[in-house]
């Protein structure tokens, strides 16, 4: 692809112009002999600059001396700064007979042009080659095993253990080995874009039919992967790139993934096996964040660049994770491994973003990502009487990233994130007490490093230190009923985990995980707003118009030390994984009782501790069979807006969730998968209303309820080949509540019976890519209104409503299509795509609304067709 | 331009909303549709008694022969319910319905423990419990205790809901602020309707309620109701008693006690700031006919001295058609008063 002319000194000799004038003015001293070069060196060609094919030329001013020797060089006119190095290095080892003035050797100076001949387009590579060597205990070539990655190409060992596999994205890539003596191992790999890495893996084999068996164990020197969850779907950022409905936004392949209900239109609850919105926690590597989606759920706060992969975890995770009932979204991220400078440019009706990324030597590199929203932009453009009515979200987020690799296997990374959004929205009215205002205003930053050591024998370690601010502020206005509430919040916290293999048949994990918030909350307004689950009420009804007020602060503390280990038997088929994490707790809230004027404050200190066991059991009953099967139990703290002693109560306590798993993973064709997993959760200690008719003081809330979800996920699961991937996930659940043991079992207000979610992707043509998504949901349940009565008071209707969450509102299905396109734009790459939400134009229903007399009930339809363009530029 | 404003009100989330407006200005069954009070805001101590007035209409104008029964509940609202009230006030099995009285009239006196059940009063702790939660005020900073009403009309029962209005006094206050409240703080009166005019073309009209309002078939004719301006400020023997006069300081204005009538400044103790503030009501109409349509259902009034009424278009039917229409006014306070006016289509 590249050469290079050697020797072809088509660059003229000129000579310099100071020495040629004086020559021509004074007559004297003349140049009797011009320097010949005697010894050429040949510059090497820079490898990471993307060049177009021709001759690159830089004009250098060159002294010699009497001696012929080179002395200074200077560049006057520039190709670029590599090919600028690398001439100057290569003129300086060239070698001149002496140039004579006057018969006398003499040092002169002399322009040369050093041009590089391109013969071929350059490109910068991005991917990268694996290669190596499989050899068993004795060191022997161990021929026809087969190496796979997740996702990726697979080959065959040669008769000499060698594989290799070309063209590989760079970044992190898990492999496995098998083969018809070998248990399946799997392990990570980090490919550098435009390298070959050389890998060699030692195995122990089981023993061949006849052959004594005295070697049972199997023998991995590279890391083994503990993997603790047994039910967790990992999509990668270039396929979940692709999953129609997410406008390349990686994150929100979420959801399409099993367990997961599909949110009411704008509001981005991410509701995973029942369990509740602020239930499943969501960490950017093992950091937490407060929010996965800008307001109206159209974006998440993480640029799609810097993502390396999502996995959720619905239920029945390990030990290192804690303080959520529900379950687990993790977002890996990296800083993208290209040499050089590169970047992306991105647009569509949503919002615009940037990224660009510099390597600095070999160690370092630096990425800087931007997003900012363009849709308040077309709304203003459009007149200021949308914005009244429509929630406009304006939102914005950014990353900074440094990556530095320590050593070969050590690497620290330095991350800042922030993300901000503001919406608001009213309707005017003739009546000021029919007229409304909505208004949301949050921001979170964050700042980490994470450290990795791999020592490549199975010891790893990871560090990661974060703090981070945040703000939430709404507001609320129904006539003259004003609701405020507002939160500033700082966190502090480490994630430290270091896993070792202690033996060839466990290997053990061992962390920490230390969290400490503080909060300054204020809230004014009614009780009844922000509703709460398991709230009786109609979409719009207007809040309660009783008053409070309460401001306080509260700090907490939780130190969790965990410990897990991963027992490999019976050849590696059975795998336990018993795991204990321990979570002390503490609490410490400003106000115990609600303010009295002339007193002061009293305050409360809590601590709990929290003990939680969990086990997780895999087992590969057959090489197309996995059984899998988790329990485990976990806590969560109350949330901090429900501290408060006039709205809340201080003293509430952690609620307590049992999760259970049983399933099985069938590898019913090579690249099709099928999962089966039966799942339920039991809860208890969960925050409610206080359902008495005279409750206590700082009493509003009580850890009264209780919650059950039963169900049943599969996933269906098609990996990449033959250019085509996708799945098919469905889940039936049964999710329900109970208030107190007063009260009858209900259905859950985020209850989906039905969730079924379809992604296929093909890319028929290269760079030609096209996809589909299709869902059907069961609508969430509501309460039906079945009367009204005047309220004179207040002249309007109120609503008498039914059994509670005894209707359920239509299923809703729709069909999603995505087509892109990728196109070379000279060495950079371009994207246009399309997407059309809901092709069917289905009146999908998403909310009941009631007319004013409550006497005519209709619902608030989902969007209608919706096409969406966007575009990206790569360089 | 508008198609733009729907797409993006599309891609902006909101959905299709559907029109489910429905027309709560037109009388045609009986149905009440305002209660009063007299006063307007009481002690509740068992002894004051309180009058209560129904307008009651149908089709054919005001009705004063439709059974109405009324009833004092007695049934604090648990904190899970977001009702205005406590849904056991609906049902005669709770227990909590106190009968007081039947017609389009009722009188009745407020039990002294409507404080403890419907304001900030909670009983006290006993055996060591904490004490109760009391009621949060609502957004003028008063306390309400429910009257209910069941109408018996031609097809079924309906259910009505009062709140009427009672003096609590402030709980978790200093001495002081308390005593400055009691002294400073003035019962509610029932707003006045000054004058009810239509305008047209040609001019102002004052209507009188015992003369029809003449119309012609689909006429559009401005109807304005006034009510009295309340001063920006107190000064002494204006004959009004507000947030800044007590009645030992000024007993001429306030002994007995004279309100404005209108959008009444009173006093209201901010939690939040910890102080004694000065608000000044809002005002609401609510406008009704027997036959033909308005603009609005609703008009009204911010907390303005220098609004002195609401206006809004009536349009008169089709066809000749003598009919009644009546406007509702309501203060922010509970406070209420109404007005019926004939009028005759030719």
């Amino acid at each position: 692809m590249k050469s290079f002319l050697p020797f072809l000194l088509r660059a003229s000799l000129v000579w310099l112009a100071l020495a040629a004038t004086a020559f021509a003015q004074k007559a004297a001293p003349q140049l009797t002999k011009p320097p010949a070069l005697t010894k050429f060196v040949e510059a090497p060609e820079p490898q990471d600059e993307p060049t177009p094919a021709g001759d690159v030329g830089v004009t250098l001013m060159v002294l010699i001396g009497a001696d012929g020797k080179v002395g200074d060089v200077k560049v006057t006119q520039s190709a670029g700064q590599t090919f600028d190095d690398a001439a100057v290095a290569a003129v300086r080892q060239f070698e001149f007979s002496p140039a004579e003035v006057d018969n006398k050797p003499a040092a002169i100076n002399i322009e040369y042009r050093y041009v590089f001949t391109i013969r071929e387009e350059k490109v910068v590579p991005t991917t990268g080659v694996l290669a190596g060597i499989v050899k068993d205990l004795d060191k022997k070539p161990v021929a026809g095993v087969k190496v796979e990655l997740t996702g990726g190409p697979s080959t065959i060992t040669d008769a000499d253990g060698h594989f290799r596999i070309p063209e590989l994205p760079a970044g992190k890539v898990t492999l496995t080995l098998s083969g018809d003596r070998l248990t399946p191992l799997q392990t990570e790999e980090t490919v550098v874009a435009g390298e070959e890495l050389e890998v060699a893996y030692k195995v122990a084999l089981a023993a061949a039919p006849g052959e004594p068996s005295d070697d049972l164990e199997i023998l991995v020197t590279a890391p083994a992967a503990l993997q603790r969850d047994v039910v967790s779907t990992k999509v990668t950022a270039e396929q979940a790139r692709s999953v129609p409905g997410a406008q390349g936004d990686v994150v929100r392949v979420v959801e399409s993934l099993p367990g997961v209900a599909r949110s009411a239109l704008g509001s981005g609850n991410l509701v995973v096996w029942g369990a509740g919105p602020d239930d499943t926690k969501t960490y950017v590597d093992g950091v937490p964040i407060p929010r996965l989606y800008h307001e109206g759920g159209l974006r998440s706060t993480v640029y799609a660049g810097v993502v390396n992969s999502v996995e959720l975890v619905p239920g029945g995770y390990g030990a290192g994770y804690g303080r959520g009932l529900g379950g687990l979204l993790r977002v890996d991220t990296q800083t993208p491994d290209k040499r050089g400078t590169h970047g992306q440019l991105a647009v569509d009706v949503f919002d615009a973003s940037g990224m660009v990324t510099q390597t600095m030597g070999p160690r370092l590199r630096a990425t800087a990502a931007g997003r900012v929203s363009l849709i308040d932009q077309f709304s203003k453009a459009l007149g200021d009487d949308v914005g009244e009515y429509v929630p406009i979200p304006r939102y914005r987020d950014a990353q900074l990233r440094a990556s530095y690799k320590l050593k070969n296997n050590d690497t620290i990374d330095l991350v800042g994130m922030l993300s901000t959004d503001y919406t608001a929205r009213g309707v005017p009215n003739p009546d000021p007490a029919l007229r409304t205002r909505e208004q949301r205003d949050s921001a979170f930053y964050r700042l980490y490093a994470r450290y990795v050591r791999d020592d490549g024998r199975g010891a790893r370690s990871v560090v990661t230190p974060f703090l981070g601010f945040g703000t939430q502020t709404i507001k609320n206005t129904y006539g003259s009923t004003t609701t405020a509430l507002s939160d500033d919040d700082y966190v502090v916290g480490l994630r430290a985990s270091h896993t070792v293999r202690a033996s060839s048949f466990l290997t053990l994990e061992g962390g920490i995980d230390i969290l400490a918030e503080g909060h300054d909350v204020s809230r004014r307004g009614s009780l009844g707003l922000p509703a709460r689950e398991g709230d009786v009420r109609v979409f719009g009804q207007p809040p309660p118009d009783t008053i409070g007020f309460d401001s306080f602060k509260t700090t907490r503390v939780s130190v969790a030390p965990y410990l897990e280990g991963d027992f490999a038997l019976f050849k590696d088929r059975l795998h336990i994984v018993p795991g204990l994490r321990v979570d002390p707790n503490f609490r410490s809230v400003s106000r115990k009782v609600p303010p009295v004027e002339g007193r002061p404050d009293v305050g409360l200190y809590a601590q709990n501790l929290a003990v939680e066991p969990r086990i997780a059991i895999r087992l590969r009953a057959h090489d197309k069979l996995a059984l899998h099967a988790a329990t485990g139990i976990y806590h969560q703290q109350p949330a901090v807006a429900d501290l408060s002693s006039v709205f809340g109560n201080p003293t509430l306590g952690t609620s307590r969730a049992v999760h259970t798993v049983l399933g099985a993973n069938i590898q019913a064709m090579e690249k099709l998968t099928v999962e089966l997993t039966g799942f339920a959760t039991f809860m208890d200690d969960l925050t409610m209303r206080n359902a008495t008719s005279a409750p206590r003081n700082a009493e509003a809330l009580l850890n009264s309820g209780q919650g059950r979800t039963f169900g049943v996920q599969t996933l269906v699961r098609r990996e990449l080949a033959d250019n085509v991937f996708g799945w098919v996930a469905y889940t039936l659940m049964r999710s329900e509540r109970k208030n107190d043991d007063n009260q009858p079992w209900r259905l859950f207000d985020f209850d989906q019976t039905h969730v079924l979610s379809t992604v296929l992707v093909w890319t028929p043509l290269k760079g030609f890519e096209v996809g589909t998504r299709f869902r059907v949901a069961s609508g969430y349940p509501r309460t039906a209104v079945i009367g009204t009565y005047y309220d004179a008071l207040r002249d309007r209707a109120q609503p008498v409503f039914g059994g509670q969450n005894d209707y359920r509102i239509p299923l809703f299905i729709q069909l999603d299509l995505r087509a892109s396109q990728t196109f070379k734009l000279g060495d950079t790459q371009g994207q246009v795509y399309l997407e059309v939400q809901n092709v069917t134009n289905r009146q999908n229903q998403e909310e009941l609304v009631y007319s004013p007399d409550f006497t005519r009930r209709g619902s608030i339809k989902s969007l209608p067709i919706l096409p969406v363009a966007g575009l990206s530029w790569t360089f | 331009m508008d198609l733009l404003k729907s797409a993006l009100a599309a891609v902006l989330l909101v959905g299709c909303v559907p029109d489910l407006d429905s027309d709560e200005s037109t009388v045609v069954q009986a149905r009440v549709l305002a209660i009063q009070a007299e006063p307007a805001e009481v002690t509740p101590n068992g002894i004051n008694r309180t009058t209560y007035r129904a307008l009651i209409a149908d089709g054919n104008g005001v009705r004063a022969d439709v059974p109405l029964s009324w009833f004092q509940c007695i049934a604090q609202k648990p904190l899970a319910e977001l009702g205005p009230v406590s849904r056991d006030c609906f049902s005669t099995e709770s227990g909590k319905l106190v009968e007081f009285g039947s017609g389009p009239e009722a009188s009745g006196a407020l039990p002294s423990s409507a404080c403890s059940l419907f304001g900030p009063n909670p009983p006290l702790a006993v055996g060591g419990e904490a004490p109760g939660r009391p009621v949060d005020a609502d957004q003028t900073g008063g306390y309400k205790m429910p009257i209910v009403t069941a109408l018996q009309g031609e097809a079924g029962q309906n259910i009505e809901l009062y709140e009427q209005r009672i003096i609590c006094g402030l709980v978790g206050v200093s001495r002081e602020v308390s005593v400055a409240f009691a002294t400073r703080y003035h019962a509610n009166a029932n707003p006045f309707i000054a004058e009810l005019r239509a305008v047209r073309a040609g001019g102002s009209l004052l209507l009188a309620p015992d003369q029809p309002l003449e119309l012609a078939a689909n006429e559009e004719v401005q109807l304005e109701v006034l009510w009295p301006t309340c001063p920006e400020s107190d000064v002494c023997g204006d004959g009004l008693c507000g947030p800044d006069e007590t009645a030992q300081a000024c007993a001429a204005d306030c002994q007995p006690l004279r309100g404005c009538g209108g959008q009444e400044r009173y006093l209201r103790y901010d939690r939040q700031e910890s102080e004694l503030v000065t608000e000044r009501e809002s005002m609401r109409a609510a406008w009704y006919a027997t036959h033909g349509s308005y603009d609005f259902e609703r008009t009204g009034a911010e907390p303005d001295p220098t609004i002195g009424g609401t206006g809004n278009t009536f349009r008169a039917p089709s066809s000749p058609v003598s009919g009644t229409l009546w406007v509702v006014l309501r203060d922010s306070r509970g406070g209420v008063t109404f007005r019926s006016q004939p009028f005759v289509v030719r």
